[in-house]
C-alpha cells in the first residue's frame, strides 16, 4: 500500500501564491479531509498530490521515500484522481470504466471483463454500450467514481465529488467509495465542503485556509474547538450543515 | 433549350458507356485530389494538434497563421508552384511541371492548411478537462494526446473532409501546373472548363454531375461529422 | 429629413457617374481565334474602327471550331477566323455570309533542340510528323478543334498516322499555353507564325520544319447570318467587314509586327482577289 508524503510544498499559478509551505503526510490507508472556503487550494492540493503537477517548490514523494512523484510514472499510477464535474470521454460507459485499464497496458479483452464486473457492481450493467454522455447528472459522477475505482488505486483523492449531486446520488457515492475503501485498504483524501460529509468518511481532517494548514486532528473534535481564528470563521458559516 | 436536354440526354449515355473516358477522368480527379489530401493530412494534423494542445509563447500567432492559411486563393498557389517547377525556375530541373505530381503539390499545399486549421480548432475547443482526467486516470502524456485526439475525432473527421472538399473542386491551380493535357492531367474540373469552351456540353454536363455529386457527399458528411462533434 | 437629401445626392451621383461612352455606343461581338487574339494584331487594329463608328468591339478569342459555333449561334456578329474547309461548310449551310480572305501567314514545325526524331529541315510536315509518330517523340497539340489544330489532323491524315499513345500530348489549350508545354516537356508542337513570332524568345524550342506549301494560313473575315441576328447588329458586323479591305486596315496589318520582330506578323491577299467573293 502507498502512502504519500508532501514536504513543504509551495505553488504558484499564473504568479499568485497558492499553496504556501504546505506539509501533509498520508499514511497507507489513512482516510483524510481537507476541508476550507473557497480559493483556500484545495484542488491545488489534491492534483498535487496525484502528481499531476510538481509544486513550484518542495517535493510530492512516496511515503516509503524515492524521487519525486511527478516524475514517476508508475508510481503515479497507484493514485486515481476524481474530480468534481466528471468529464466522461466520448465514448461507451464501457469505454470509459475500461480507459484506465488500458492505459496502463491490460490487454483490451481483459480490460473490458474487468470493466463489467465494476459496472455490475455499481448497479449499471444494462448501460455498458450506451454513450457515456447520455447519462444524467447523478449517473455520470458515478460513473466518473466508478472508472477511478476499476483502477483499484493504492490512494483515492476525490475532489468535492458530491457536490452538485442531490441526497440520493450523493448517497450512492458515498456507499461505493466506503464499501470500496474498506475493502480494499487504499488511503483516501477527501475534499469536501460538506463536515458531515467529511465526518462520516474520514477519520482524519486538515483545514487549509489561504493556502496553509491551519488546523489538523481527529475528526469529528477537529471541527469542535478550532484553534485557529480563520479555521473558526469557517465553521461558524458550517454550523448548520455540520449539525445536520 | 432543346439542345441543353439532349446534351443532358447524351451525359448519362455517357457515363453509363463510359464514352470520352470519363470514368478515367472522375478517377483522376480522386487520384490527384486524394493523395493531396492524404499528404495534407500527414501535415495537417500533426500541425493543427500541436498547435490545438500544444502550450507554447506564439501559440495564438501560429493560430492565426493557420487561419490565414485557409484562405489561400487556389490560382496564387497555382502561381507559385509553377513558378516553382517552371524550366527556368529552382525545381525545373526536376521536369514536374504539366504533370499530375505537380498538381498533387499544388493541392497539398491548399488541403494542408484546411486540414491544420481545423484540427487546431476542434483541438483548442475541446474542454480542458479533457486532458486533466486523462492524466488523472494514469495516461502518460503521449496517451493523453491520444486520448484528446480520439476525443476530437469528428472534429478531425471533419477537417479531413473540408480539405478533400476544397480541392476536388478546384480549377484554378490544377488548370495551371497541370496544363490540361488529355489522358495524364486532366480532371473533372478542367475537363469541365474545356469541353464548356468548346462547346461540347455533353462530357461537361456528366462530369458536372459527378462532381456535383462528390461535392454533395463531401458537405453532407461534413455536416454530420460537425453535429456529431457538437453533440458530444 | 437628411436621409431624402442623402438619396437624392447618391441617386445624381449615381447617375453622373455612369460612363456615357457606355450609354451611347453600341457593341460589336467579334468572335475569332486566340492565335489572332495573342498576335496583338486587334490591339491596332479595332481601335480606327471602333472610333469611327462609336462602337466597342467585344473579343471573344475562342478556337476556330469554337468561333464558328459562336456564329452559328448568334453569339457573335462577325467571324475573324482561319479554317478554310471548315468555313466554306460554314458559308454552304448558310450560316454566315460569304467569307472573305484577306490576310495569311504560315505555320511552322517547333521542337527541342535534340531534335529527337530528326525533323530538322525536312521540306514535307507531313512525313516530319509521320517521322515524329515513328520516334514515339513527344508532341504537344492544341486539342481544341482550332484552325491549328484542324491543320494538324489534317497534317496526321497526310502522314497516315493516328496520334495515339503517352507521346502525344493533347492540351485543349491556347497556342501559346500549348508551346509552353512543348517548351517544358520539350515535345515538337505546330505552331502558327504569328504566335511563334511573339513567343520565341521566351522559349527554347526551335523552327525545325517550314516552308512547305501546306503550311499556309489563310485568314478570312465572316459576317453571320443576318437570319440568327439583329439587323442593326448586321449592318455593323459588314461595315468591319468592308474595315477590314480598306487601305487603312491594310496599312495597319502590313506594319504590324515590323518593329517588333524584324518582319511583319501576316501578309496581305491581293485587294482584287479579295473583292471578288460575292458581297
Amino acid at each position: 500500500m502507498l502512502g504519500l508524503h508532501a514536504r513543504n510544498i509551495s505553488h504558484a499559478y499564473r504568479g499568485r501564491a497558492v499553496l504556501r509551505e504546505v506539509t501533509l503526510e498520508l499514511h497507507p490507508s489513512q482516510r483524510l479531509a481537507i476541508m476550507g472556503p473557497n480559493g483556500a487550494g484545495k484542488s491545488t492540493l489534491l492534483r498535487l498530490l496525484a502528481g499531476l503537477e510538481a509544486p513550484s517548490r518542495g517535493k510530492v514523494l512516496a511515503a516509503h521515500g524515492g524521487g519525486a512523484l511527478a516524475d514517476q510514472v508508475n508510481l503515479r499510477r497507484r493514485i486515481v484522481l476524481v474530480l468534481q464535474r466528471p468529464y466522461l470521454l466520448n465514448t461507451s460507459v464501457l469505454g470509459n470504466v475500461s480507459y484506465g485499464l488500458r492505459v496502463r497496458g491490460l490487454p483490451a479483452a481483459v480490460a473490458r471483463e474487468q470493466a463489467h464486473q465494476v459496472l455490475e457492481s455499481i448497479g449499471f450493467p444494462a448501460k455498458a454500450h450506451r454513450p457515456a454522455r447520455t447519462l444524467s447528472g447523478g449517473e455520470s459522477q458515478l460513473l466518473n467514481v466508478a472508472r477511478a475505482l476499476a483502477i483499484q488505486p493504492d490512494v483515492l483523492l476525490l475532489d468535492e465529488v458530491t457536490a452538485h449531486l442531490d441526497p440520493e446520488n450523493e448517497a450512492r457515492i458515498e456507499q461505493l467509495v466506503q464499501r470500496y475503501v474498506a475493502a480494499a485498504g487504499t488511503a483516501m483524501v477527501l475534499v469536501t465542503q460538506d463536515l458531515a460529509q467529511a465526518t462520516r468518511l474520514a477519520a482524519e481532517g486538515v483545514m487549509l485556509c489561504d493556502g496553509q494548514i491551519v488546523e489538523r486532528g481527529r475528526l469529528p473534535e477537529l471541527l469542535r474547538q478550532p484553534r485557529d481564528p480563520r479555521a473558526a470563521r469557517f465553521l461558524r458559516g458550517h454550523t448548520l450543515q455540520a449539525e445536520s | 433549350m432543346r439542345e441543353i436536354a439532349a446534351a443532358f440526354g447524351e451525359a448519362v449515355h455517357l457515363l453509363v458507356t463510359d464514352g470520352g473516358d470519363v470514368w478515367a477522368t472522375v478517377a483522376r480527379s480522386l487520384y490527384v485530389s486524394g493523395l493531396s489530401v492524404a499528404i495534407g493530412c500527414l501535415i495537417g494534423l500533426p500541425v493543427g494538434a500541436a498547435v490545438g494542445l500544444g502550450r507554447f509563447p506564439g501559440r495564438r500567432l501560429a493560430a492565426a497563421v493557420l487561419n490565414a492559411g485557409m484562405g489561400l486563393p487556389p490560382v496564387v498557389v497555382g502561381l507559385f508552384v509553377y513558378l516553382l517547377l517552371s524550366r527556368s525556375g529552382p525545381l525545373g530541373f526536376m521536369r514536374l511541371l504539366y504533370t499530375p505530381s505537380a498538381m498533387v503539390a499544388a493541392q497539398t499545399i491548399l488541403a494542408a492548411p484546411v486540414v491544420a486549421a481545423l484540427t487546431f480548432s476542434s483541438l483548442a475547443g475541446l474542454d480542458p478537462a479533457a486532458r486533466l482526467t486523462a492524466l488523472s486516470l494514469g495516461a502518460t502524456n503521449r496517451q493523453a494526446t491520444l486520448a484528446l485526439l480520439a476525443e476530437a475525432r469528428f472534429g478531425i473527421g471533419a477537417a479531413v473532409t473540408a480539405g478533400f472538399g476544397a480541392v476536388i473542386s478546384e480549377v484554378g491551380a490544377v488548370m495551371m501546373v497541370g496544363g490540361n493535357i488529355a489522358g495524364s492531367t486532366r480532371v473533372m474540373t478542367t475537363a469541365i472548363m474545356l469541353e464548356t469552351g468548346k462547346g461540347d456540353f455533353q462530357l461537361a454536363i456528366a462530369l458536372g454531375i459527378i462532381l456535383l455529386l462528390l461535392a454533395l457527399i463531401v458537405n453532407v458528411g461534413l455536416g454530420y461529422l460537425q453535429m456529431a462533434g457538437g453533440e458530444s | 429629413m437628411r436621409l431624402n437629401g442623402g438619396c437624392i445626392a447618391l441617386a445624381s451621383l449615381l447617375l453622373l457617374g455612369t460612363p456615357l461612352r457606355g450609354l451611347a455606343a453600341e457593341a460589336l461581338t467579334l468572335a475569332t481565334t486566340t492565335s489572332v487574339q495573342d498576335s496583338g494584331l486587334l490591339g491596332v487594329l479595332l481601335p480606327p474602327f471602333e472610333k469611327q463608328n462609336e462602337v466597342t468591339v467585344k473579343v471573344l478569342a475562342v478556337g476556330s471550331g469554337q468561333a464558328l459555333e459562336l456564329g452559328r449561334r448568334g453569339d457573335a456578329d462577325v467571324l475573324l477566323v482561319h479554317s478554310p474547309d471548315e468555313e466554306a461548310i460554314f458559308v454552304k449551310k448558310g450560316h454566315g455570309l460569304a467569307r472573305r480572305p484577306f490576310m495569311y501567314n504560315d505555320f511552322l514545325i517547333v521542337g527541342p533542340n535534340s531534335d529527337p526524331a530528326h525533323i530538322r529541315g525536312l521540306p514535307s510536315a507531313a512525313s516530319a510528323l509521320g517521322a515524329i509518330a515513328k520516334a514515339q517523340a513527344s508532341f504537344a497539340s492544341r486539342g481544341d478543334e482550332s484552325g491549328t489544330h484542324a491543320r494538324e489532323k489534317q497534317l496526321w491524315r497526310r502522314a497516315e498516322v493516328q496520334p495515339a499513345g503517352d507521346w502525344y500530348l493533347s492540351c485543349g489549350a491556347g497556342m501559346a499555353a500549348t508551346l509552353r508545354v512543348a517548351d517544358e516537356k520539350l515535345a515538337y508542337a505546330l505552331a502558327d507564325r504569328s504566335t511563334w513570332l511573339a513567343w520565341k524568345s521566351k522559349l527554347a524550342l526551335q523552327p525545325m520544319v517550314e516552308g512547305d506549301p501546306v503550311l499556309l494560313n489563310t485568314y478570312s473575315v465572316i459576317v453571320a447570318s443576318p437570319s440568327v441576328r439583329p439587323a442593326a447588329k448586321s449592318r455593323l458586323a459588314q461595315r468591319f467587314a468592308d474595315y477590314v479591305f480598306s487601305d487603312e486596315a491594310r496599312a495597319i496589318i502590313s506594319r504590324y509586327g515590323k518593329d517588333k520582330y524584324g518582319r511583319p506578323l501576316f501578309h496581305l491577299l491581293p485587294k482584287e482577289k479579295a473583292a471578288t467573293t460575292a458581297r
